[in-house]
């Protein structure tokens, strides 16, 4: 039985309810619970489901598909693409991924998480997403 | 059997319906606001559904009196009375919700939501397949016609009195014999194509489920009725044999509904508060849902907001107008 793929979004967060989705949705994709030339719901009806408007959504997809996740077509709804040659990260976007990692985990030492555990949970959360 | 006999039975269920409202809503909603559960027994609450009572009580004593005063003499008084409960009782509902408003419990709308992207298509359920056979019947009532053509009256009455004695005549065309059959088909097409976009329109939930398999059930009653009305035409019979089932299923329906609106786990209610106006009208341009479901407890209603729902509301009222035009053009 395939894992259910679904996502939840806080509309109280202070990260906008696209950024969610697109997080969301990109760990399905990574960790494979989406798997290429799966069909995704269409803007209107997952924006239906969701409570959020279609701007929301459609931005969502649009910022999937300019990632390579999505193939995006008028009618025809969006489809999960296979990205088995991951394009490799420019330099200067490992730098921008070391600065916010370093964020968060300063934030979560902050709140008193020991490093042994932040590290820990690093290593299960990659192991996870098949990295 | 008197067409006005029939139009003052059905003015007596919108009448008894209209009464039982307040006692369909689901218990966290009074008169479209959001309530908590022991607020229905406050003295707010009581007031309130005095307020509607009173309204609803005053539209139906004048129709009765506006019936009794003209008397059989105009008849089509009592036709015009006879919207006076249903506008009554719409008053006395916005009356009732503008004073409740300022009683009203904070949102419980979830900030959280979630969706399933690897659900299935949204298809119709199996049961979508019972909207057909009610169109049988029309087509039955119609072969009916045609093979009894030649013992059909050369003059068939078009208009009967409060006496139940024909007062208006037509002669014997087909577009007079078949005309009814074509408009009641017209009229459970538009009821069954408002089901599938309904359904298509609303958010995932057992309440959507509830309100197609609801609309396809009406559309049983309405075959069959207006249908032997068809026949009645050309060749009377007992038509109380047909108009027998009316009562039970009106019943059934409101059963049906208060067992659902009384449902201890109901789904989570995404429309804001401040997106209900006038008593159930929703306008909500953020939510592209094009249908949610009604405050009042039964049925769902049109997303104002949303331009879709605008297109579909007028095409519905179109459609309605256009069958309507057509039974007057058929009876000149």
């Amino acid at each position: 039985m395939p894992a259910p793929a679904r996502i939840r979004i806080d509309l109280n967060s202070p990260v906008p309810a696209y950024r969610q989705i697109v997080d969301a949705v990109r760990v399905l994709l990574v960790e494979g619970t989406l798997a290429p030339g799966v069909a995704l719901p269409s803007v209107r009806r997952l924006a239906m489901e969701l409570g959020v408007h279609f701007n929301t959504v459609g931005e969502a997809y649009r910022v999937l598909a300019e990632e390579g996740w999505l193939d995006l077509h008028h009618g025809r709804g969006a489809i999960v693409l296979d990205r088995a040659q991951r394009p490799s990260a420019p330099p200067e976007r490992l730098q921008e991924f070391r600065d916010r990692l370093r964020g968060l985990i300063a934030q979560m030492r902050a709140e008193g998480i020991p490093a042994a555990r932040i590290a820990a949970e690093l290593k299960n959360l990659t192991e996870a997403l098949k990295l | 059997m008197s067409l006005n006999l029939i139009f003052a039975i059905s003015l007596f269920f919108i009448s008894a319906l209209t009464l039982v409202l307040p006692a369909l809503s689901p218990a966290r909603f009074l008169f479209g606001v959001r309530v908590s559960q022991p607020f229905r027994r406050t003295e707010p609450g009581r007031r309130a559904r005095r307020l509607y009572y009173s309204h609803d009580l005053t539209g139906i004593l004048l129709t009765i009196g506006i019936a009794a005063a003209v008397g059989t003499t105009h008849i089509w008084l009592w036709y015009l009375a006879g919207i006076l409960p249903p506008v009554f009782a719409a008053i006395g509902y916005n009356r009732a919700s503008r004073h409740l408003r300022p009683f009203a419990a904070p949102s419980d709308a979830p900030a959280v939501r979630e969706a399933d992207l690897s659900l299935e298509p949204d298809r119709l359920p199996r049961f979508t397949l019972l909207g057909f056979p009610p169109f049988l019947l029309p087509v039955a009532g119609a072969l009916w016609v045609r093979a009894h053509w030649n013992e059909i009256p050369a003059h068939i009455p078009i208009h009967y009195g409060i006496d139940g004695q024909p007062n208006g005549w037509t002669t014997r065309t087909p577009l007079h014999l078949y005309g009814w059959f074509i408009f009641i088909t017209g009229m459970l097409l538009l009821l069954f194509a408002m089901s599938v976009v309904g359904y298509h329109g609303a958010r995932r939930s057992p309440a959507r489920r509830t309100m197609l398999a609801m609309m396809i059930s009406i559309m049983y009653p309405m075959s069959l009725i207006f249908g032997g009305v068809g026949v009645w035409v050309a060749h009377h019979f007992n038509m109380w044999i047909v108009l027998a089932i009316l009562p039970p299923f009106v019943a059934g329906m409101v059963w049906w509904n208060h067992v659902r609106a009384r449902d201890p786990q109901p789904s989570a209610d995404a429309t804001p508060d401040e997106c209900w106006s006038t008593g159930d009208v929703y306008n909500n341009p953020d939510d592209p849902a094009l249908f949610v479901p009604k405050r009042l407890g039964y049925g769902y209603t049109i997303n104002f907001g949303n331009p879709a729902g605008k297109w579909v509301c007028a095409g519905f009222l179109s459609g309605i107008g256009l069958m309507i035009a057509f039974l007057f053009w058929m009876r000149r």
